[in-house]
């Protein structure tokens, strides 16, 4: 987390949005930009539990959210993303753009039933919990991007190192039983692949190729109505080298340990210490990388901005997002604007942004939630910094 | 502007974000846990291998066998003390010749030694390994090498041992060099082809290490002697007359699980116990058992049998190549000729027999062809045959038990629930104690025996469900000390009959723990 912070932080200070006309003599522009954002997120968890997950402490009642039904599906993640971009403009409309990504996920989609079974007990647990819709992941990607783009339109590719990538899902008929507590019902046939990232700084476990593809116009024949839409990096990661797997069938009725059982529990050849370990596993392996999609209409009348979209990203255990908002600019230094969304790790969300304007500095402030400020009520919180200024 | 209010923003992230957790997670829940579930009848206890059916049918019969006594390699045979000191006298004639690096002088130095092993006469030894340790007396000034034979030991490839040792240059000084050759399988022949005993000859030629820069040549002043001698010997065989000793010594062996174990009586239907002699050592010999003791606390009592006192031959071990035949004796005792229920009921921890052993009490009997075989020993044991209809009076067993949670779990209160089915026709009162000596409530305190009928056979079983409440304090006290104090009483159904058990009957349990803990992870 530290490295990660230090590369937002120390990013910062390159971050610049100039105008091609100070850019470099041999180009028409030259423009370079950072933008970094750490959002986290849960649909029935408070930030506090994020906070002491992370920070440490005792997590309390009112911080492991409210009571739902043991069967309701529930998701909870991560996201940090950090990108550094370079625009060569060749004219005032069209160039070439490189793209440094750094993308972070975590993500978890599970019934209520597991996390209540793990974080408040198994007593009160009465009902059969499913694990059909179980799964998780944990990644961080390095990518590289580089396209061409104009005023409409905005393409090039994504190659990607796979730093880390874990996978996880249970099967369609797994579940697990409580109803008689004495007595556990265990269906389960979880499958897993991990890969963890190596010394080498260029040889990975894993790579990964992608399109990237963004197009941007005016609704006509209305001037101030417009749209836009992102694919990125839609293509495969490739898993080559050190994958492990996690993967058994089991279904067992669970009430207790024999006598032999609990003679042998040290054994290296019982069956509870080598069934949830990590398989080597030798063949190559193929997935759909975890691709981007947005789009927005957005409509300017009257000083303010209105602002629609939906955003998805592919297997990440993210609900598509929905979302509308608006931005007043009064010509003030300084600005603001509210969010309403829907999806992503999170139900629904109120959020807030601010923009603040000098000559050549310029800050831009969103918050995702405002009852994030509330650790004991929010459901999430996220923050997107922006901060630019002009280099001459 | 902009510099200072990134400074502000970053020293603002930084000691929020970055600050490194140092306080573990936990949090509280309320768990139901099967701990364990199981069937338990006499084959799982003590092994199918262990049981048989009476003749009758009625009951199980446990049949054990434990080693009470083995008689040591050194205890029959004399200490193999193999040590050989050589002078190598240098003949007056060669002082002052200068010898080139790499002469051998031509004389060899030839030890031959008897051994006196009392009246033991030793034919031949077979060692798995041994070292042969020497130690050598020089002041020579320059590097010698020494060629160390041993022709009457060969190993496997019927070569005799030889080997050679470079001795530095001890410069005009007094100096010991010392180091071990380790032998593996070599048979010494100490026979010298029938005709001594004990016998060992070791050859040695000495000359001048190719390594000397220049020649060497002898003085007056100079000294070299050798000393070898035979250590860690691992004897596979030896053979010849092992000789006749006598030796009085006692021999004890601990029956730890028994000090667990009282009772203000048991009795047993017929047990038998068998002492078995099994002499695999190929000399004859004599034993006198001159008492069997058994022991616990402070108290003892002695086995009272005819054959206590008496002279027991015991023939010697065949070794036909293709077959191996021990020279064998058994004793039988009963509740008819011996105080053996007094003795079962007594629950011994210790056996003590104090016993007279003869060796070869007809002497060289079989004209030097005894032998011995590292494989094979002279041992009693002892055979147990425990039918299992019997009656208990308060069997009482006391035990501490250890008592781990798993490093992440800090319980915090809880009930163990545990169910049981009992088909065996024992009752069974449990009692727990922390070690501050605080008992756990237990309720009800004793598992009910099966129901059986008039000559003791099984009816019916019997359901219990007892609860044991474990408090906070009580917890404090678990995670803390780690202990608990078991004592079981187990008690027949009434006094006036032998119960019998089948491997049939099951003692059928189930626990199961409702707990509340803090969880933690680090």
């Amino acid at each position: 987390m530290k490295k990660l912070l230090f590369i937002i932080f120390v990013g910062l200070p390159f971050f610049s949005k100039a105008s091609p006309s100070d850019s470099l003599k041999t180009l028409d522009g030259l423009e370079l930009t950072s933008s970094s954002k750490i959002s986290i997120g849960s649909t029935h968890l408070p930030i506090n539990f994020f906070r002491k997950i992370y920070y440490g402490g005792f997590i309390n009642e009112k911080d492991k959210g409210k009571i739902n039904p043991i069967n309701s599906l529930q998701r909870s993640g991560l996201e940090i993303d950090i990108n550094v971009r370079l625009k060569f403009f060749l004219n005032k409309k069209e160039g070439w753009y490189i793209n440094y990504q750094n993308i972070i996920t975590n993500g978890l989609q599970y019934n209520q039933g597991i996390y209540d079974a793990i974080f408040k007990g198994n007593i009160d647990v009465n009902e059969t919990i499913f694990l059909n819709k179980t799964s998780f992941h944990s990644r961080n990607h390095q990518l590289f991007q580089f396209g061409k783009f104009n005023e409409n339109i905005s393409y090039g590719i994504t190659v990607g190192n796979i730093l880390q990538e874990i996978n996880g899902h249970f099967g369609p008929n797994d579940f697990i039983n409580f109803t008689n507590p004495y007595e556990w019902d265990i269906i389960t046939s979880p499958n897993v692949i991990s890969i963890q990232n190596t010394k080498n700084i260029i040889k990975k476990n894993g790579n990964s190729i992608g399109l990237n593809l963004k197009i941007s116009k005016n609704i006509a024949p209305f001037e101030n109505l417009k749209y836009n839409f992102e694919i990125k990096n839609l293509g495969w990661v490739y898993l080559y080298n050190n994958i492990e797997k996690v993967n058994f069938d089991t279904a067992l009725s669970y009430s207790g340990l024999s006598l032999d059982q609990i003679s042998s529990l040290n054994d290296s050849n019982n069956i509870f210490n080598n069934i949830f370990s990590k398989q080597p596993f030798s063949k190559n392996m193929s997935l759909v990388t975890p691709f981007e999609f947005n789009s927005n209409i957005i409509l300017n009348k009257n000083k303010i901005e209105y602002y629609s979209g939906f955003y998805y990203r592919h297997n990440s255990q993210y609900f598509p997002k929905i979302y509308c908002g608006l931005k007043i600019k009064n010509n003030n230094k300084l600005n603001f604007g509210s969010i309403l969304s829907y999806g992503g790790y999170n139900k629904f969300q109120i959020g807030f942004n601010s923009e603040y304007q000098i000559k050549n500095f310029g800050a831009n402030l969103i918050l995702q939630n405002f009852l994030g400020l509330i650790p004991s009520f929010g459901e999430s919180f996220g923050i997107f910094l922006n901060l630019s200024w002009k280099i001459i | 502007m902009v510099r200072k209010l990134y400074i502000f923003i970053l020293l603002i992230i930084i000691s929020l974000g970055c600050k490194k957790r140092n306080t573990t997670i936990s949090w509280n829940g309320n768990y139901i846990i099967p701990i364990s579930k199981d069937s338990i009848n006499l084959s799982k206890i003590f092994g199918s291998n262990k049981l048989n059916i009476s003749d009758n049918g009625e009951f199980a019969v446990f049949n054990d066998t434990l080693e009470i006594f083995n008689l040591e390699q050194n205890t029959f045979l004399p200490e193999l003390d193999f040590n050989i000191t050589d002078t190598l006298d240098i003949p007056s004639i060669i002082y002052g010749i200068p010898f080139p690096p790499g002469f051998e002088i031509p004389i060899s130095y030839t030890e031959n030694v008897i051994f006196d092993l009392n009246d033991v006469k030793l034919r031949e030894i077979d060692f798995k390994n041994l070292k042969v340790r020497y130690s050598i007396n020089s002041n020579i000034n320059g590097i010698l090498y020494f060629i160390l034979t041993i022709p009457n030991a060969k190993n496997n490839s019927g070569l005799e041992f030889k080997d050679t040792i470079i001795v530095p240059s001890a410069d005009g000084q007094m100096n010991v060099f010392q180091g071990e050759i380790l032998l593996d399988d070599y048979v010494f022949d100490l026979s010298n082809n029938n005709t001594v005993f004990n016998n060992i000859i070791s050859s040695i030629r000495f000359g001048f290490s190719n390594e000397n820069s220049q020649n060497i040549s002898f003085s007056s002043s100079d000294f070299l002697s050798i000393n070898l001698s035979l250590i860690d010997l691992n004897i596979k065989t030896v053979s010849g007359y092992l000789g006749n000793i006598e030796i009085t010594d006692s021999s004890e062996v601990n029956i730890n699980f028994m000090n667990q174990l009282s009772s203000n009586n048991i009795t047993i239907e017929e047990p038998e116990l068998k002492l078995i002699i099994n002499n695999g050592i190929g000399m004859d010999a004599q034993i006198i058992i001159n008492e069997v003791l058994f022991k616990k606390n402070l108290s003892s009592l002695l086995l009272q049998h005819p054959f206590i006192g008496q002279t027991i031959n015991v023939s010697r071990a065949l070794d036909l190549g293709w077959d191996f035949r021990y020279g064998n004796t058994e004793i039988n005792f009963t509740n008819q000729n011996s105080n053996l229920n007094e003795i079962v009921s007594f629950l011994p921890e210790q056996i003590e027999i104090g016993y007279k052993l003869i060796t070869n009490p007809l002497g060289n009997h079989s004209a030097y062809n005894d032998f011995y075989n590292s494989s094979h020993s002279f041992n009693i044991n002892a055979g147990l045959k425990i039918p299992l209809k019997f009656n208990f009076d308060d069997l009482k067993f006391l035990d501490s038990i250890n008592i781990n949670f798993p490093q992440n779990i800090e319980p915090k209160q809880g009930v163990l629930e545990i169910k049981i089915e009992n088909e065996l026709p024992l009752e069974c009162c449990i009692s727990l104690k922390l070690l501050n000596g605080d008992s756990l409530v237990l309720s009800p305190k004793c598992i009910l025996s099966a129901n059986v009928d008039s000559d003791g056979n099984f009816l019916k079983s019997n359901n219990t469900e007892l609860e044991i409440i474990l408090s906070e304090d009580i917890m404090e006290n678990l995670l803390s000390e780690k202990k608990i104090i078991l004592a079981i009483a187990l008690n027949s159904p009434t006094n006036n009959n032998n119960f019998p058990i089948n491997d049939n009957q099951y003692f059928s349990y189930e626990i199961n723990l409702n707990l509340n803990t803090e969880i933690k992870i680090n």
